[in-house]
């Protein structure tokens, strides 16, 4: 699989991520390497019909329902956010 | 001096031949004449430690029972949330977030009376294997202080190896207890995924991720795993377990998998571990020559899965909700980018782009999902070869400690450290480092018994009987 230097940009837009070109051209290389290391498992035959989630055998299921916190830990989320308006999440426009 | 295990500090406390605030005082003496130079902690919750001891001491002059932990002082690594502390994964995205509430982890070992001595370094949200990836600077190893403690559980690993604490919690991914307790000359139990909750844990690779204790010696692995283990419903992975019918060294197979003892593998390393196989043999353990042939696919595949669960889990780190915020950005996506661009460092930048690429449209499936089938796979063939022995013996790492900066700038060769650790994750498996000794240059080798799923029991018992034949755990690095 090429992996060209556009292809870093379209990726790091991807992750919301900004790069320095230093970065971009560090982590060109790196995935260009590390890439050709896992490029291995591509040699490696697997039945097409291995049921992941049978594999990982997880089944586990509980109510959907509301459960409530405690005041001290809602005040340490509040207490937490990097802008705010008395108990409110302040966020930037999404909108023009 | 032969170090105390948990048991036999409690008893002294009893005894009263040691009051906990004398004991506290010690470790905290240890920090400060070693922490200067070995970096271990992040922060020590001092005065938090030393009113605890005094609970302690109170109960015990009162004689009131004492719980598993009372009294015994443990450090948690960093990415471990502990109500109203400080808690960064390393990171300086959350240099100042406190966590609201307590991982499920550390609140039973607080529950069994354990006092939280501090929180220790770690590569930056477990990404690493030598604690170089911090923020806050990087641990030097007790053993020898230019070299690493190994990672990402490097700085829970140094303050047990320093006395600084008589455990620590750590967190183990492809070998982040393991690998840093081989290079420390500590136990590092590695937990069955689903043994152990993770509610709590900062999450790097979810599928993967198991909290761990690093302790002096195989009797405190036990006593914390049985406080650790078991269902929470806060994490839905978890479950309770049987515990297996142990088998006594002279009766169990051990097998020795070929693919553990290839190239790559330091000469004395090697010489070292097969003198311990030669050992247990003696002890009446029968030993079989095994093949994985599969087991080399598992660190590719891990590079996979991994990077492609953390570029999803750390989507969470966006500047608004907690955490580091951009200031002075033109538009929300310029918010996003930057806050993270500013928050996240180097190893974590790198692992969210190939994760993002190996999720992205047009690979996922050659990736991600092919990646998931050798998973399955690889651990299909672990299941099979225990049916063959009762547990697996190989080296913990293909070296002892390197040296600090000689691995940092080729992440391919740092990512190799983990190769014989990582396959407990991707097969689901338990795995324990064991003190085999040290080199000519005084660094501490580590041996690793593997288990088949939920079977801690047979590799513990078996760890204890190989730890009663040797006596490298009572090894000190000063």
């Amino acid at each position: 699989m090429p992996v060209s230097k556009n292809l870093i940009d379209h990726l790091a837009d991807l992750a919301k991520l900004e790069l320095t070109a230093e970065e971009k051209r560090r982590y060109f290389k790196d995935l260009s390497s590390i890439l050709g290391y896992v490029e291995k498992i591509q040699a490696l035959g697997v039945k097409e019909e291995i049921n992941l989630i049978k594999e990982n055998g997880i089944d586990v299921w509980r109510k959907d329902e509301i459960k409530d916190c405690s005041v001290e830990e809602k005040e340490q989320i509040i207490k937490s956010f990097p802008e705010k308006e008395s108990a409110l999440l302040k966020v930037p426009g999404v909108f023009e | 001096m032969k170090k105390l295990n948990i048991k036999q500090t409690r008893q002294n406390l009893l005894n009263k031949k040691i009051t906990c605030q004398k004991l506290v005082e010690g470790y905290l003496d240890n920090i400060t004449k070693q922490d200067g130079r070995i970096h271990a902690f992040l922060e020590v919750f001092e005065k938090e430690a030393l009113a605890e001891a005094k609970k302690v001491d109170e109960k015990i002059k009162k004689g009131e029972s004492m719980r598993a932990l009372d009294g015994i002082t443990m450090a948690l690594k960093d990415n471990l949330l502990y109500e109203g502390h400080l808690a960064s994964s390393g990171s300086k995205i959350l240099e100042n977030f406190v966590s609201p509430y307590t991982a499920t982890a550390v609140k039973k070992i607080k529950d069994a009376g354990a006092i939280i001595i501090g929180r220790t370094n770690m590569d930056e949200f477990a990404m690493g294997s030598s604690t170089e990836n911090s923020a806050y600077g990087i641990t030097r190893n007790p053993y020898d202080l230019e070299r690493v403690p190994g990672g990402s559980s490097g700085g829970s690993a140094a303050a047990v190896a320093a006395g600084m604490c008589a455990a620590a919690l750590g967190s183990d991914t492809a070998g982040s207890i393991r690998q840093p307790a081989a290079f420390c000359n500590l136990v590092g139990l590695k937990p069955t995924y689903g043994a152990v909750s993770r509610y709590g844990l900062m999450a790097m690779a979810s599928s993967l991720d198991q909290i761990g204790p690093l302790t002096n010696n195989v009797e405190d692995a036990k006593v914390l795993f049985e406080i650790l283990k078991g269902r929470d419903e806060k994490d839905a992975t978890s479950k309770n377990f049987k515990d297996s019918k142990e088998k006594v060294l002279k009766n169990l197979t051990i097998g020795l998998p070929k693919e553990y003892f290839a190239k790559g593998l330091d000469a004395k390393v090697e010489n070292n571990i097969l003198k311990k196989v030669e050992l247990l043999k003696a002890e009446g353990a029968k030993i079989k020559e095994v093949t994985l042939p599969n087991s080399e696919y598992a660190l590719a595949s891990y590079y996979l899965i991994m990077p492609a669960e953390v570029s999803s889990n750390l989507a969470r780190f966006d500047g608004i909700r907690y955490g580091h915020s951009a200031e002075a950005v033109k538009d929300l996506f310029e918010f996003y980018a930057r806050s993270r661009a500013e928050g996240f460092g180097s190893e974590t930048k790198r692992r969210i782009i190939i994760g993002t690429y190996v999720l992205s449209a047009g690979y996922q499936e050659a990736y991600y999902h092919k990646a998931q089938k050798v998973k399955a796979l690889i651990t299909q063939e672990y299941q099979e070869i225990f049916k063959q022995v009762d547990v697996l013996l190989t080296p913990t790492t293909p070296t002892p400690a390197f040296k600090i900066g000689a691995k940092f700038n080729d992440p391919l060769t740092m990512y190799l450290s983990d190769i014989y650790t990582v396959s407990a994750n991707i097969a689901g498996l338990c795995g324990i480092s064991l003190p085999a000794g040290l080199t000519q240059e005084f660094l501490p080798i580590g041996l690793q018994l593997l288990g088949k799923a939920f079977d801690e029991e047979t590799i513990l018992k078996a760890a204890y009987q190989y730890q009663e034949a040797t006596d490298w755990h009572h090894k000190h690095p000063f």
